[in-house]
């Protein structure tokens, strides 16, 4: 039996993009449909075709065998149909019950009625929330189940989630799976983006590849023989191999120094509890850590957009060519770029001050502009229309390889990277880790902040595990192995719960 | 394709805009045959006393403070900085004008001149400074305070001109009537077209233009108005930004009080703006029909100038209340403004029905 089905569906964004050609998909009661493709290839904006998102330029919809049509993402909600979307889309500054309360417009309200359901279902799916907490103070992940309950509680049968696991780390990313997996159990029907074929590999039944608006191929998990086929459906490529990772040993002279830093986030809570570390030059510093020990907090400190409690944070600008830090934020939409303008400008948007872009203090050189965001765009094979596009119609991967970009491009000394690499595609994330291997080697200090234990190991000439606000233990890159530094990860005291509920989904 | 791409937005733009205010006045046939009169015989009036050859100077003077005012409210709009206090600041800048002039009456006036029209500028900054600092400094919202100091500023000039600075001859509160010397120069004889709407339409439209489209301070403006945290992450320095968009714009306002007292007035009045269509409530529609964009800001400010003249006109040939006049304004801005939804709507249809692939 078909949860749902689509068909023929072509979507042309205004500009004429055409994002999807002719695509037929089907999802069965149940199941776990993995959807994979390249960036840029038209996943998001199937699955918001189908969640009432965006209204296809031509083709059908079915659920349950009857044809529909949805005018908006409440009447898809009303047919059972529930997207949680790449970007986050709660209201920061309202509470997880306001935000609760605000999925379920339209219906009676009744607020004893919601609170038992709030409960019965994190019970049942084994995780805590904090109702009276702000949005903005909540972790990634804490977001996302957050995002998961308001659909649960709107009767949504049809969960799709769009790359759900980018910034989750490797515990948290178990928990996530075992949550799917038990809510296709329940007879849920789940979609799952990614660009991670393990992953997929791992919960799905079916797996369909997209490339280029089109789907290649729909098969059942058995039929997959290798994941290397997957990517060769992909981009028509073999598996990219490692960053070979032979550095000259790195100098000891530092950079960043950081002395005692004390941080808390935005409810007052103390997240960064007394962290010492020196970044040398010409290192990749990586750091290691289960999402929301701090890491958050540490980097926005750091990068000047956090106020410490305690401690000193001391960057010396040695270089004074560049004597810039330059920093990717994990924060995309929020923080990473201003939507609402133009490639070119995304391009240069640190770089206000700067001559080059900008002469005599306030004469805006276009030119010059746009000159580097044809290199920003180059570099990261960015799929755009033109240079004067608005970053905010670019696919999620594109708008991250347009803030990698400009942060590796613009000459810097010290280069904070945090997940640099989440919702990019296997062949772009390669040429980002390539591309920060070669910067280190040139002599820029790097910190790696990212989940991917995978990366930070691949990378990293030293890795600094960072477990409830502390850093527990600096591995050199000889002695570093995962195992290890998994169980420093989960020394902390912060872990406890996070394993427990994992157990518990089980 | 990408130039008859932009074409085709700009037509569907045009062609929407024409349709929105013949809506408008489609709308106004109603109302106005509704309370017994000849809506043909109104509008031509309407036009006779807007856009005629002889009606136009006075419709370029009407413009002027709105010209001045609105590219002042685009300025902090980028920033989407919700200034809603230019009322007060216009109001400001008029009073000012007509103290310190007043005061000044004996002081050579090619001195004493620009001046004045210096300070009535500062006047109109200084009134936007608490709502600048109160933002930038502690987040409080600009909407209301704003707003708030515009009740003060209209009750604080009212005290002035009842009490202080009231002319003891005249039979309404208002002062005295500054020395000619004082006046703001007539540019082209025979009409009221003064020095300053010289300045705003030959002088701050392409400046503002250029300053909002080609320097670092007009993209950090759109930085801040596309997400306030962007803008702390791109080095920006918010603080500072908003005081100085929040201190422009109500430099401008105060200007344009300045003007109206130094060029048209002559004297300051309680009704220093149209009572039906206040300046600084206005010029918020007028900035946001022109797109935020200066030299589109100078068509709409001429366009709505040209309605407040041309219903005055109306009301007095055709008896048409002015109340019913005020009733088309509005409607005029409720449709255009409507027909930014729409076009954004048509625009997606039109290009999806193309099939461009
Ligand atoms: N709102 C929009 N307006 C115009 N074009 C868009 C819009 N959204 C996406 N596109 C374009 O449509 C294509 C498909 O985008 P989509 O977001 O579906 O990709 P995706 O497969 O989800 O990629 P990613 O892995 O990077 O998230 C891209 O070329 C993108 O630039
Ligand atoms: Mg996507």
């Amino acid at each position: 039996m078909l949860a749902a089905e689509l068909k023929k569906i072509t979507k042309v964004y205004p500009g004429g993009i055409v994002a999807n050609y002719e695509v037929d998909f089907d999802l069965r009661k149940g199941e776990v449909h993995a959807l994979l493709g390249e960036n840029g290839a038209g996943k998001t904006t199937l699955m918001k075709i189908l969640s009432g998102c965006l209204k296809p330029t031509s083709g059908f919809i079915y659920v349950e065998g009857e044809r529909v049509e949805f005018r908006s993402p409440s009447d898809a909600l009303r047919k059972g149909i529930g997207m949680v979307h790449q970007h986050l889309t709660l209201i920061p500054t309202m509470s997880v019950l306001e935000n609760l309360r605000l999925g379920l417009v339209g219906q009676r309200f009744d607020m004893r009625r919601m609170l038992t359901e709030v409960e019965d279902l994190s019970r049942t799916l084994g995780f805590k929330v904090r109702l009276d907490s702000p949005v903005y103070a909540l972790s990634v992940g804490e977001r996302q189940r957050v995002e998961i309950l308001r659909l649960l509680l709107s009767k949504a049968r049809i969960l799709i989630f769009d790359e759900p696991t980018s910034m989750l780390c490797g515990p948290e990313i178990d928990r996530f799976l075992a949550l799917l997996k038990s809510l296709s159990y329940k007879g849920y029907s789940i979609v799952l983006i990614t660009h991670k074929i393990r992953e997929a590999m791992h919960v799905s039944d079916r797996i369909t590849v997209m490339r280029m608006g089109r789907v290649v191929a729909t098969l059942d998990k058995d039929e997959v023989r290798d994941e290397s086929y997957l990517v060769e459906l992909m981009v028509g490529e073999r598996l990219v191999p490692a960053v070979a990772n032979a550095r000259p040993s790195h100098s000891k002279e530092a950079l960043l120094t950081v002395k005692n830093l004390v941080v808390n986030d935005d409810r007052g809570l103390c997240k960064v509890k007394g962290v010492s570390f020196e970044l040398y030059a010409g290192e990749v510093l990586g750091v290691a850590g289960v999402e929301g020990n701090g890491q958050k907090e540490l980097v926005e400190a750091i990068a000047g957009l956090r106020r410490p409690v305690y401690g000193e944070i001391i960057f010396e600008r040695k270089n004074s060519y560049s004597g810039r830090m330059n920093y990717i934020p994990a924060e995309r939409m929020e923080l990473g770029v201003a939507p609402t303008l133009s490639v070119a400008v995304n391009s240069v948007l640190r770089r206000f001050d700067d001559e080059e872009f900008v002469e005599r203090g306030n004469f805006l050189n276009f030119s010059k502009m746009n000159e580097f965001a044809k290199r920003v765009v180059s570099f990261m094979n960015v799929r755009t229309p033109s240079l004067k596009t608005p970053v905010k119609y670019l696919s999620g991967g594109n708008i991250q390889k347009i803030i990698v970009g400009r942060e590796i491009l613009t000459p810097s000394e010290v280069l904070i990277a945090e997940q640099p690499t989440a919702g990019l595609d296997a062949k772009s994330a390669y040429q980002v880790r390539k591309a920060l291997s070669e910067l280190a080697s040139k002599g820029v200090g790097i910190l790696l902040v990212s989940s991917d234990l995978d990366e930070i190991l691949e990378l990293s000439d030293r890795i600094a595990v960072i477990s409830d606000g502390k850093i527990v233990k600096i591995f050199e890159k000889e002695e570093a192995d995962p195992v290890m530094i998994g169980s420093y990860m989960l020394a902390g005291e912060g872990l406890g719960h996070n394993v427990r509920a994992t157990v518990s989904t089980d | 394709m990408g130039i008859t791409l932009e074409r085709r937005f700009l037509l569907i733009r045009a062609a929407l805009a024409l349709s929105t205010i013949g809506l408008a006045f489609f709308a106004g046939i109603i109302i106005i045959s509704s309370v017994g009169k000849d809506p043909l015989q109104a509008y031509y009036w309407l036009f006779q006393g807007a856009f005629s050859p002889p009606a136009i100077p006075e419709t370029l003077i009407r413009a002027t403070p709105l010209l001045l005012i609105s590219i002042g409210l685009a300025t902090v709009f980028k920033a989407r900085i919700w200034n809603i206090g230019a009322e007060g600041q216009f109001y400001v800048g008029g009073m000012v004008t007509a103290i310190l002039s007043i005061l000044l009456k004996d002081a050579p006036p090619s001195l004493a001149f620009p001046v004045i029209v210096l300070v009535a500028g500062l006047g109109g900054a200084l009134w936007a400074l608490p709502p600048a600092i109160l933002k930038a400094t502690y987040g409080i919202n600009e909407v209301i305070t704003t707003l708030m100091f515009n009740y003060v500023a209209i009750y604080l000039v009212s005290y002035l001109l009842h009490g202080p600075f009231r002319d003891p001859v005249s039979m309404f509160p208002e002062t005295e009537t500054i020395n000619p010397a004082l006046w703001a120069p007539i540019v082209v004889q025979g009409t009221r077209l003064h020095v300053g709407v010289l300045l705003a339409f030959a002088v701050v439209v392409p400046l503002a233009y250029f300053f909002l489209r080609w320097t670092a301070f007009g993209l950090k403006l759109d930085v801040l108005g596309s997400s306030a945290r962007t803008a702390q992450y791109a080095n920006i320095n918010v603080t500072r930004l908003v005081i100085q968009a929040m201190l422009i714009s109500g430099f401008l306002a105060g200007l344009a009080g300045g003007f109206e007292v130094l060029g048209i007035q002559h004297k300051m009045r309680l009704e220093l703006s149209p009572p039906t269509s206040p300046y600084g409530y206005t010029g918020i529609a007028v900035a946001l029909l022109g797109y935020l964009n200066p030299l589109l800001i100078a068509l709409t400010s001429f366009f709505l100038g040209g309605i407040i003249n041309g219903s005055m006109t109306m009301h007095r040939m055709a008896q048409i209340p002015v109340g019913m006049a005020g009733i088309i304004q509005a409607l005029i801005i409720i449709f255009v403004l409507a027909s930014y939804f729409v076009e954004d709507k048509l625009a997606k249809k039109a290009m999806e029905r193309l099939k461009l692939w």
